[in-house]
């Protein structure tokens, strides 16, 4: 007897252009003790399926149009919001994508742990609290008596996201839903995080339904995986049973997409560049820079500083693809900017063409501008809301009198041509496009200056397996076809391992080992990298 | 598709690239109904003001002494006032000072607060803290002694009260507009602009400003208002306008007065303030959607 069985489940958001089916006809049933993956690209309903059952969606605009789903004998889908919150938190747990947003940013993680336990058991506080820091231990926080304390943003991550499951577990649930739970961490993290959950649900003989993109992490986990697409179920079945045998053709590409190392058909490795006879595009010395705090009333003073890039040096040739790899937080991001001088670094060089960008007049700045460009990680932010696509390629080109009048029309369209855009797109806004096109819109952007070097600060991260695969084709596409190196920043090492020549690995500002692709991730040689690699899921 | 991309081309060659957002924006707004019409209203409103002392039936200051206050009638449309001069005359030259003073000082608070806003917001740091203090110093002078000081300095003239106003407005603007800037440069996309090689005025003209309009468009709908209700209050206190002129504001409260025995005077001048303060609320409502690309589909 299964502990949930959902039948039928169709939920629809009614919007100003008509009704919108997110999940259609959906069924599928979870046992105790059972790990159930949920797998889709966004939007295609994984979340919101789930949160029907637990009454988390807005009503209106969302509706739930029919089905039902059996827990325990009651129908979910039948039950008032008073009746829900007596299971949420209690008889079922949830744990979320980002335990930045999810946890109350003014409120004590030891208070916030004990919390379902206060509203659900009317426990008394000191009762709670030992209970929480008990689950806090579990989940493998250490010191927790003293940390319990803490405030949200005090915590790491990781160790947010251990504080929301220990939240999600306190009050003893016999079903827990983890939409997206490693979604927001590092691939060490990732594996942590992964772990303490089978951990624990082996332990408590849990029922779990695990929601992500990522084939990869619901592979590791789930006995039984339910694929989705555009709303409904496109295949379900054991999960080795899918893995081996996928009978959809979607499936089949979500596995051909999952990051296995191998490499992309077009061979990557640019060779003129990875013997060393193109000449040196850009050269990095030494660079150190540190973040200083300030505070105090009055008179500032110096409160806490962290090194972010700790005399680091690397070099580009024209045409080569370098990877520089490493955990949020050790500093790659900032090493990036340094290059474009989008910060300034407290010492060091960054010799472009044998001209230090780092000591350059503002006049000389911008006449180097178009060299040297940069793509963001997240296309919704990168991209300026109340600018038309046309704006937003025509604005370099006007900037640098590259283009205007005549020409300006034809150069916009060449480029959308180049990087893969309708033509007739041309007048709409970026919040028409989807994430993949919107970064396309600014890969188009990067290129229209025609520069030598792109700096791509984790490209693909916000993006989909499958459209990451287009974006990276892409990417490689330009570069060999423009002889465009790029410093490729990213914290998946598969994804660099698709795209570099050479790889550069970080941690805490410091290099720690550089190499070409197939030396690093053939024989690693420092622990880290070591570490890096081996926590990344095969 | 040819005579679009023509159209485009000679768009752009007349203005600066940016402005397709404000013809987008134009499309949107007719569209709704409530703003155009609201549209509509307001430029009437300002044309009357405009032709008043040619379209007026009857001189603003002279009295008909016999006639007293009396209701509508055929010569009067709506009525008189107490000292016999006709209503509907004063309210139109009334409209002339309202409107005027509606315009020119939140105009005037537009411009500083958004200049002064988005400058500290987006340098930030030392200059931030040293614009910043200055507006907290400016909102701890009385506003009323603050004007007093300066038609004392610089005589009483009405383009003078008008700039004065405004410059007392301003504060909130700069304020609202800062802190809206604190969020947006921290946008890659600025990020991005920096790296293209703009320089900080045209970040702050281009990418910057064009982002806050919103909250910037709705605190102006709130200050048009307030403004107008203030210079009948600086009028009462003999700093505005002086009897016999009329403005709005001055009708309204000359109404309070005698609201009991003769409401035709606070119901005419009120009504046409409301009516106008209602439309501005439409416009302001559809300019905010208008210019959010996000918040239609077309």
């Amino acid at each position: 007897m299964p502990l949930l069985t959902v039948n039928n489940l169709t939920t629809a958001f009614h919007t100003r252009d008509g009704v919108v089916t997110a999940v259609n006809n959906l069924s599928f049933s979870v046992r105790a003790g059972e790990v159930l993956g949920i797998v889709g690209e966004s939007g295609s309903g994984k979340s919101v399926c789930c949160y029907s059952l637990l009454g988390l969606l807005p009503s209106p605009p969302a509706k739930i149009m029919g089905g039902t789903a059996l827990f325990n004998g009651q129908d979910l889908l039948a039950l008032s919001q008073a009746e829900l919150r007596q299971l949420r938190g209690s008889k079922i747990g949830m744990v979320f994508q980002d335990p930045m947003t999810s946890l109350n940013p003014s409120m004590r993680i030891i208070d916030q742990v004990a919390e379902p336990l206060r509203i659900h058991f009317k426990l008394d506080k000191n009762t709670a609290r030992e209970r929480a820091i008990l689950a806090l231990e579990e989940v493998g926080v250490v010191d927790a008596r003293q940390r319990a304390y803490a405030y949200p943003h005090e915590f790491s991550g990781g160790m947010r996201q251990r504080a929301m499951i220990a939240m999600a577990l306190i009050a003893e649930p016999v079903l827990l839903i983890a939409d997206e739970p490693t979604t927001a961490l590092d691939v060490t993290l990732q594996a942590q995080i992964l772990d303490l959950i089978s951990a624990l649900q082996k332990k408590r003989n849990l029922a779990v339904i695990l929601i992500s993109h990522d084939l990869a992490v619901v592979a590791k986990m789930a006995n039984a995986i339910v694929v989705m697409k555009d709303g409904e179920l496109v295949e379900t079945g054991p999960t080795a049973e899918i893995l081996a045998r996928p009978q959809n053709a979607y499936t089949q590409a979500l596995i051909a997409a999952m990051p296995r190392g191998a490499k992309l058909s077009a061979t990557p490795v640019n060779h003129s560049a990875a013997e060393g006879d193109s000449p040196l595009l850009l050269e990095v010395k030494n660079i150190y820079t540190r973040f200083i705090r300030y505070g105090g009333w009055l008179v500032r003073r110096k409160t806490s500083e962290l090194v972010a890039v700790n005399n680091l040096s690397f070099s580009v040739s024209a045409g080569e693809v370098v990877g520089i790899v490493g955990e949020s937080g050790s500093g790659k991001s900032t090493l990036g900017r340094s290059i474009l001088r989008l910060i300034q670094p407290d010492s060091g060089q960054v010799l472009f063409a044998g001209q230090d960008v780092l000591r350059m007049t503002p006049r000389e700045l911008k006449n180097l501008r178009p060299q040297i460009q940069m793509i963001f990680q997240d296309p919704y932010a990168s991209l300026d809301p109340r600018q038309t696509v046309f704006d937003i390629l025509a604005e370099p080109l006007l900037l640098h009198g590259l283009a205007e009048g005549e020409t300006l029309g034809q150069e916009v369209q060449t480029l959308m041509d180049e990087v893969g855009l309708a033509r007739s797109a041309v007048r709409k806004y970026p919040h028409e496009f989807s994430g993949g096109q919107r970064q396309r819109i600014a890969i188009g952007r990067a290129l229209a200056l025609k520069p030598k070097l792109i700096v791509a600060d984790e490209p693909v991260s916000a993006l989909d397996v499958t459209i990451q695969k287009q974006i990276l084709q892409l990417l490689q596409h330009l570069s060999e076809k423009y002889q465009l190196a790029i410093v490729f920043i990213s914290h998946d090492l598969s994804v660099v391992r698709k795209m570099c020549d050479r790889v550069i690995v970080m941690h805490k500002g410091e290099k720690v080992e550089e190499g070409s692709t197939e030396e690093i991730f053939a024989a690693p040689k420092h622990p880290y990298t070591i570490a890096l690699l081996s926590a990344a899921l095969q | 598709m040819l005579l679009k991309s023509e159209k485009r081309r000679a768009l752009l060659q007349s203005a600066e690239p940016g402005s397709s957002l404000g013809r987008d924006a134009f499309i949107r707004l007719r569209k709704n109904k409530a703003a155009m019409a609201s549209l509509f209203f307001l430029l009437f409103v300002a044309l009357i003001a405009c032709v008043t002392p040619w379209l007026a039936p009857y001189s603003y200051e002279g009295q008909n002494l016999d006639l007293g206050a009396v209701g509508p009638t055929g010569e009067h449309w709506l009525g008189t006032d107490t000292l016999g001069r006709d209503l509907l005359t004063r309210i139109m030259y009334g409209s002339r000072i309202s409107l005027s003073v509606g315009l020119i000082a939140t105009a005037v608070a537009l411009g500083i607060g958004v200049l002064w806003g988005t400058c500290a917001g987006y340098f930030g740091g030392r200059i931030d803290a040293l614009m910043m203090r200055t507006v907290d110093l400016l909102y701890a002078l009385p506003f009323s002694i603050l004007i007093i000081l300066l038609t004392v300095v610089f005589g009483r003239s009405m383009l003078l009260l008008f700039l004065a106003i405004g410059a007392a407005e301003w504060l909130t603007m700069a304020r609202i507009v800062r802190g809206q800037v604190l969020s947006i440069k921290r946008k890659d996309f600025i990020e991005a602009a920096v790296g293209m090689g703009l320089s900080p005025w045209q970040i702050m003209v281009r990418h910057i400003i064009p982002n806050v309009l919103g909250p910037v468009i709705v605190y102006t709908t709130l200050t048009i208002p307030s403004v107008i209700l203030l210079e009948s209050f600086l009028s009462f206190l003999g700093l505005g306008i002086q009897p016999p002129a009329s403005s709005w504001g001055s009708l309204i409260s000359g109404g309070v007065e005698v609201m009991e025995e003769y409401p035709g005077l606070i119901i005419y001048p009120g009504l046409m303030l409301s009516l106008t303060l209602f439309a501005l609320n439409f416009l302001g409502d559809g300019l905010r959607d208008a210019l959010d690309p996000r918040s239609s589909k077309d």
